[in-house]
């Protein structure tokens, strides 16, 4: 056989950027006016083979937009007026068990300080506008770094094991084909086992109630995850509070779009309002024992919908499972929504489907 | 255009020109285009085109094609697609219906052979005697003529595709003569054959689809199914040469290639995927570049009507984007330029004219423009 040496291996690399900046005619040298295009036709073929050196402009005046990768996903876009200051999100982390209050009320005394500055004399200089102002520009202040409850790397595999369904299509399924020679079946097709598939796409259910004010960015990172994976035609997205029969969702035109079960597969992302209802332990110190409040009725409603259109229901909770519910619907699958939860945990829990 | 391309022959300003009499539509490269194609030829790396629907993605693996004056293959992806499908597939239903068949013809033309087999026990077995297994055996069809050969084995490998990796005695023998699944050119005498590979929508696969295939269009190689082997000798097929496990590209003197995958950005193609492809993302055009792109397909169009139908697209795109909805591409303008130039329909702002239908059916398809 012909051996094929110059074909590349592996990933593009450096050498890939020499050898087409080598071979490729991206220098004109003969005018001085266009050393900047021969930068700029530099900087295209670096960008083509991922190598961010430069952005991507000159060669064509329109905006350059977004391919489609992670790498570059974190740039934000050219913006041709100032963004709108937004307030910045922080995702406070769990407050601390608040120490018991003593019973009674103590003493308390108020003191009158005495005045720093008189009510007339001037500000100070560094107070004043002109100066304080250029002192201090405004800044959007930055966000916090925050862990995704999903991570990167496994909220791909995790989210295939929760959504995936199956269908025949796998490998020939040999104990049937046996079976058929066998008793001398004609078979018309061959039977093969089932398939793991993303093919029926997914119905995501956000749960915007109070209690889960602490995950709404989560939330939105789960809406992209779960749109990266199963494609954003495919993924159709809902919010609700607190009653997920209710759930709506909006079409482009600003119209809502009740939730109705087609035999998709439903994830859910709620707390079951556990949160509201309290810690594993009552601040005296007895344990609460969340099995033993009562779940909103609409979730058994709502699963029951789910079992008659045969769609998959799988539950994502934020909250560990010593304080989930123990009694929800049988056709449920609740997992816990974690960094530590894993594909594996899933398929245990779904059983394959 | 600036950038003079190296390995793509494009005509100097740029434009594939219509030929109505070759079937060749018009295309209107840019220079970002030019420039990530001449990548992806001298690294001989695939190549990844992504942008809006309609903006002329797979049109693109056509005119590279016509200009290059290769042969062009293509396939689109559908979730059902399978690494096999692309490759090699055998198709065992045939097979194992032959091989029964072939043992009942068996039964019947020598039934003093079958019977009850004391040894093994089995009845309706013929009775192995050496001479007649050696005789079954030798009119038995080979294996390979139950490969299916796929896109890719087409692409690396025309000849052994054709004859289902066959030597030439045996394709004649069973009649294997397969048609090309694509255009095919044949290269200028002595010049090497070039093949276009279109991989058409690679996001609407799962998502280990695109992982399966990073041996095929990396190392442009792919493995026969279990227990199948070719005559890969690259147009002898003369049987001189043992038959291989795997089919793999030839080098660059002997065949061209490229694979052009096209994506429209639905979902997130794995990042091993993403490294090994030369990026190309198709903007969208201006309203300049609209009527320049209209007027080469319809060179005898009216020019102001193009122009209107133009405005007009680019003013539905933008409020596409704001609405957050489909917005309308190049394929949509070419219809509403179509039908206008077909029906004459003279444009009009008023709200129940021929033409706010065109607009409505055509341009503005989505409910919320």
């Amino acid at each position: 056989m012909t051996a094929n040496s110059d074909h590349p291996r592996g990933e593009i690399h450096l050498g890939d950027l020499i050898r087409a900046l080598d071979d490729l005619p991206w220098k004109t040298p003969k005018q001085k006016q266009s050393q900047l295009q021969s930068q700029a036709h530099a900087a295209a073929v670096a960008a083509c083979l991922g190598f961010g050196l430069t952005p991507h402009t000159a060669p064509s005046a329109s905006t350059p937009r977004k391919v489609y990768d992670r790498r570059t996903g974190s740039e934000p876009p050219p913006a041709t007026s100032p963004p709108p200051r937004e307030p910045p999100v922080f995702v406070p982390p769990t407050p601390p068990r608040p120490l018991p209050l003593p019973e009674g009320t103590l003493a308390s005394q108020l003191t009158e300080l005495p005045q720093r500055a008189p009510p007339g004399d001037d500000p100070p200089d560094w107070l004043r506008s002109d100066q304080g102002a250029a002192a201090f520009p405004p800044e959007p202040e930055p966000k916090l770094a925050r862990a995704t409850l999903l991570p990167e790397g496994t909220a791909r595999h995790v989210l295939s094991a929760a959504l995936g369904t199956t269908r025949p299509g796998g490998p020939v399924h040999l104990a049937r084909l046996i079976d058929a020679l066998c008793r001398r079946e004609p078979l018309k097709v061959l039977p093969r086992r089932l398939e793991t598939t993303l093919e029926r796409g997914c119905d995501l259910l956000l749960d915007h109630s109070g209690s889960m004010v602490p995950f709404w960015e989560d939330l939105k990172d789960l809406t992209t995850q779960v749109g990266d994976l199963i494609g954003r035609e495919a993924t159709r997205v809902y919010s609700f509070d607190s009653r997920p029969t209710q759930a709506r969702g909006w079409t482009p035109a600003g119209e809502p779009r009740p939730w109705r079960p087609d035999g998709r597969p439903v994830l859910v992302a709620t707390d079951l309002g556990i949160q509201g209802r309290g810690a594993p332990e009552s601040l005296s110190g007895s344990p609460v024992r969340p099995h033993l409040a009562r779940l909103d009725p609409d979730w058994a409603k709502f699963a029951r919908h789910c079992a008659k259109t045969g769609s998959p229901l799988i539950l994502l909770i934020p909250w560990p499972e010593q304080r989930w519910p123990r009694a929800f619907a049988a056709n449920a699958t609740l997992v816990h929504w974690g960094p530590h939860t894993t594909a594996g945990m899933l398929r245990r829990r779904t059983g394959g489907r | 255009m600036n950038y003079r391309p190296k390995h793509l022959k494009l005509p100097p300003k740029g434009v594939l020109t219509k030929n109505e009499a070759k079937g060749i539509s018009p295309y209107v490269f840019t220079d970002t285009m030019a420039i990530a194609i001449d990548v992806a030829l001298v690294t001989n790396r695939p190549l990844l085109v992504s942008g809006d629907p309609g903006c002329g993605k797979s049109r693109l693996a056509d005119a590279i094609a016509q200009l290059q004056g290769w042969s062009l293959l293509s396939r689109t992806i559908t979730s059902r697609t399978r690494l096999e499908g692309l490759t090699a597939e055998v198709d065992q239903l045939r097979r194992l219906n032959d091989a029964q068949a072939a043992r009942l013809v068996t039964m019947q033309r020598a039934p003093a052979q079958v019977g009850w087999n004391k040894r093994s026990g089995s009845t309706n077995r013929p009775i192995n005697r050496p001479q007649g297994r050696a005789a079954q055996k030798s009119a038995e069809p080979p294996d390979g003529i139950y490969l299916n050969p796929g896109i890719f084995w087409w692409a690396f490998d025309p000849d052994s595709a054709r004859r289902r990796g066959l030597t030439l005695d045996e394709a004649q023998a069973h009649g294997v003569d397969l048609d090309y699944p694509g255009i095919r050119r044949q290269p200028p005498k002595g010049k090497p054959a070039g093949t276009l590979l279109l991989i058409d929508e690679i996001d609407k696969a799962e998502p280990d689809l695109p992982n399966d295939l990073l041996e095929p269009l990396d190392r442009r190689r792919f493995d026969l199914p279990d227990g199948f082997r070719a005559h890969c000798d690259f147009g002898a097929g003369d049987g001189k040469q043992p038959a291989h496990a795997c089919i793999q590209a030839p080098a660059a003197e002997k065949l061209q290639l490229l694979t052009l995958i096209t994506t429209n950005g639905e979902r997130e193609l794995p990042q091993a995927f993403l490294r090994r492809c030369v990026l190309l993302d198709i903007d969208d055009p201006d309203q300049d570049r609209l009527v320049d792109i209209a007027s080469q397909h319809f060179p005898n169009g009216n020019q102001e009507r193009i122009q209107a139908v133009a405005k007009l697209l680019v003013k539905l795109r933008q409020q596409a984007r704001d609405l957050n909805v489909r917005p309308p591409g190049t394929a949509e303008l070419l219809d509403a330029v179509r039908a206008c130039e077909g029906l004459e329909v003279e444009i009009s702002d008023a709200t129940d004219s021929v033409w706010s239908h065109i607009t409505r059916a055509v341009l503005a398809k989505d409910p919320a423009l």
